[in-house]
């Protein structure tokens, strides 16, 4: 077999990137390469400006959709060229520059508190402005700096708007394949808890990532939300049945403080091993935008799950409704999936 | 006293101001380096979760210092600009990638972002002798100290009054929700509310005081804290579930039989949510906190009068396994939170 399609099979398809993260990562690499490029053109000792104000703006992620990123970082570049001049400016008078510096910090936290999506640009503006008061220099080389701050913000705002998938249609799939993906994370989740047995002994760990998922979640499903309502509810009825694959997997955990004897997870172990597996198969397959697979085996893994619940569980169980109910979420989350994968 | 506020962003806020102040001050009369490290450490290190002061803020500092020391020393074997500035921007976007995927969503630079500004700030800004290297790490520890200190003395965040604070609007919010699923079970023209209550529920969840989870948080609240919140994400995911299940479209015949029974026991829900917040605004209450007995037994007689009550009959179809589900849920809601009303009034 060729080394390639081994490589590919084996190693590069099990890589799970984040793209998101891994695109800001991109878009900060280049916004650093050029910024150096661009600050090899002015031969001053204040040229760093450009990279670190171009480096540090295009962190900023306000809003959802590329135009108000780009208005945002406008806007906290001409702001950040405006402090870093007046903070270098009062420098050389202590009592000023401390006056002015606690005042940008205090309005740099409130803002970043209040509207916590403006908190690291807000952050890194107040920054600039002290690195720039802990540095002060003559008026001329401030006034450079200020300069350079500005290149630095129009680099940062080129890079954002050449480098972002600007297409709704892509933003939107891009969103809704990170919401699979959460699904299915916490899925594994859920089987974890009945398939590995500690979730006593491990009780907080378990909550505390299944609550940082459904936080996750929400935040991605209200950009979702956002962004759909934009797009004339092209992708609206897969949005809400990707929302409601959350809602029925989160009634899916509920399993796991219902049941007052968890030693009957062990008569349907076997079960449950079988349809994890298969559950992950067809979400990966629908995060990548694929149709049901022929050898679809979920169905039937949760036909022989209820198979169990109808011969033994339903008389060994204290509980056996709340057993009817889990397998009803799960064919509800398979047809759901189906519909979404269409 | 009174005069302090209370809200814990004009306390951070006001925190943060102070210590600015004194830290520009202090940079100005002892720095021994570039005097932006006083500050910057300073503001880095404030960058704590509400309970988690002392160990994130020592966290953070010895991060740092570990930064500046090894980007210090790393200027002293290279000594080409265009090179250390590449390598700068290498190492950021790598720790960029990083902190977007750890998927913090809470107002702070994570760590991995704030390595990378440290190192950036070390390795872009104009060389700095090796030998003065040790004076820098001075500044640091000092803005390090500073930021620490200042948190812990100059307006602190009480952790159990923000959790307090911070838990009633979401159980508000729950309340809200619940009502807008019972609403739209019964006519399904009222999903715009639906859809409003929940995304408000989303928003107030923004607030939910997460830092309990994390490593480190006050032992002694530590426990009961934690309780309480595992049990509102409990009560979350069950309104999640009461959605999904309003959401199926019932025999309107079947439906309207349960209308009453389940609106006044979505009221009964709705005044024990009360009973809880009022627990928590610290008030007395003015009766009890009923367990909804009486309700759970209307509830359950209703369902055995029109449903098939065997197992193997209610799967016969899938309205009765949903309505089934749907009035356990509820029963699991108010069950939930009078555990929660009670383990209030008991603490």
């Amino acid at each position: 077999m060729n080394i390639g399609k081994i490589l590919k099979k084996d190693f590069i398809q099990k890589i799970d990137i984040d793209r998101y993260a891994f695109y800001q990562a991109i878009r900060t690499l280049i916004a650093g390469l050029v910024a150096i490029y661009v600050g090899n053109y002015f031969p001053s000792l204040q040229n760093y400006w450009i990279i670190l104000t171009a480096v540090l703006l295009v962190q900023s992620r306000v809003g959802y959709l590329i135009q108000e990123h780009v208005a945002y970082q406008l806007v906290a570049g001409l702001l950040a060229a405006a402090l870093v001049f007046a903070a270098s400016y009062l420098g050389s008078v202590i009592v000023w520059l401390a006056v002015f510096l606690s005042l940008t910090s205090l309005v740099s936290v409130y803002l970043g508190f209040r509207y916590r999506n403006l908190f690291l640009t807000a952050y890194l503006v107040n920054l600039l402005a002290m690195i720039s008061g802990g540095v002060p220099v003559d008026f001329e080389q401030t006034w450079q700096r200020s300069e350079f701050v500005l290149y630095g913000t129009v680099i940062s705002l080129a890079i954002t708007i050449i480098c972002w998938p600007s297409i709704l249609r892509l933003q939107i799939k891009a969103m809704m394949r990170t919401c699979l993906k959460i699904n299915l994370q916490l899925l594994r989740i859920i089987f974890d808890i009945y398939l590995k047995k500690d979730y006593a002994a491990n009780h907080f760990f378990y909550e505390k990532k299944i609550y940082y998922l459904s936080r996750l979640f929400a935040y991605w499903m209200r950009a979702l939300w956002n962004l759909g309502q934009r797009s004339n509810g092209v992708f609206s009825d897969k949005v809400a049945r990707i929302d409601r694959i959350f809602s029925i997997a989160t009634g899916l955990g509920a399993l796991r403080y219902r049941i007052s004897d968890h030693s009957t997870f062990g008569m349907i172990n076997l079960e449950l091993s079988d349809i994890w597996p298969a559950m992950a198969e067809k979400f990966k397959a629908a995060a990548n935008g694929k149709h049901v697979p022929a050898d679809d085996r979920v169905q039937k893994n949760i036909d022989r799950l209820d198979e169990v619940y109808q011969g033994a569980l339903q008389v060994a169980a204290q509980e056996p409704i709340v057993y009817l109910f889990f397998i009803q979420g799960l064919q509800a989350i398979d047809e759901e999936l189906n519909k979404v994968m269409g | 006293m009174v005069l302090l506020p209370q809200n814990m962003i004009y306390r951070r806020a006001l925190g943060a101001m102070f210590a600015i102040f004194i830290a520009v001050f202090i940079s100005h009369q002892v720095s021994f380096a570039e005097e932006f490290w006083i500050t910057t450490t300073c503001m880095l290190v404030m960058q704590t979760a509400v309970g988690l002061t002392g160990r994130q803020g020592l966290q953070r500092l010895l991060v740092i210092i570990l930064c500046v020391l090894i980007a210090s020393y790393y200027i002293f074997y290279q000594h080409q600009r265009m090179v250390v500035d590449i390598a700068a921007i290498i190492f950021i976007a790598v720790l960029c990638y990083f902190s977007l995927a750890a998927k913090v969503i809470r107002p702070q630079v994570v760590i991995p972002l704030m390595i990378g500004i440290v190192v950036l700030m070390v390795l872009v800004i104009p060389f700095f002798p090796l030998d003065k290297t040790m004076m820098r790490v001075i500044d640091v520890v000092s803005g390090g100290l500073l930021g620490f200190f200042a948190s812990i003395l100059i307006l602190p965040v009480r952790a159990d009054v923000e959790f307090r604070k911070e838990a009633i609007p979401l159980l508000n919010a729950c309340s809200d929700y619940l009502a807008a699923i019972i609403h739209y079970m019964f006519d399904h023209s009222l999903v715009n509310e639906l859809v409003e209550k929940k995304m408000q529920l989303e928003v107030v969840w923004e607030d939910f005081p997460d830092w309990v989870y994390e490593a480190g948080f006050i032992a002694m609240l530590q426990q009961g804290h934690r309780h309480f919140l595992v049990r509102i994400e409990e009560v979350r995911q069950i309104l999640l579930m009461l959605d999904h299940l309003a959401r199926h479209e019932y025999d309107y015949d079947l439906l309207k039989k349960f209308k009453t029974v389940t609106q006044s026991y979505q009221v009964q829900i709705e005044r024990l949510i009360q009973s809880i917040t009022t627990v928590l605004t610290l008030q007395k209450l003015s009766e009890g906190v009923d367990d909804l007995t009486e309700e759970f037994e209307a509830l359950e007689k209703k369902f055995k009068s029109i449903m098939p009550y065997s197992l193997e009959m209610l799967e016969i179809n899938r309205d009765y396994v949903y309505l089934a589900n749907f009035i356990f849920e509820l029963k699991e809601l108010g069950k939930m939170l009078v555990i929660l009303a009670r383990t209030l009034r008991a603490s």
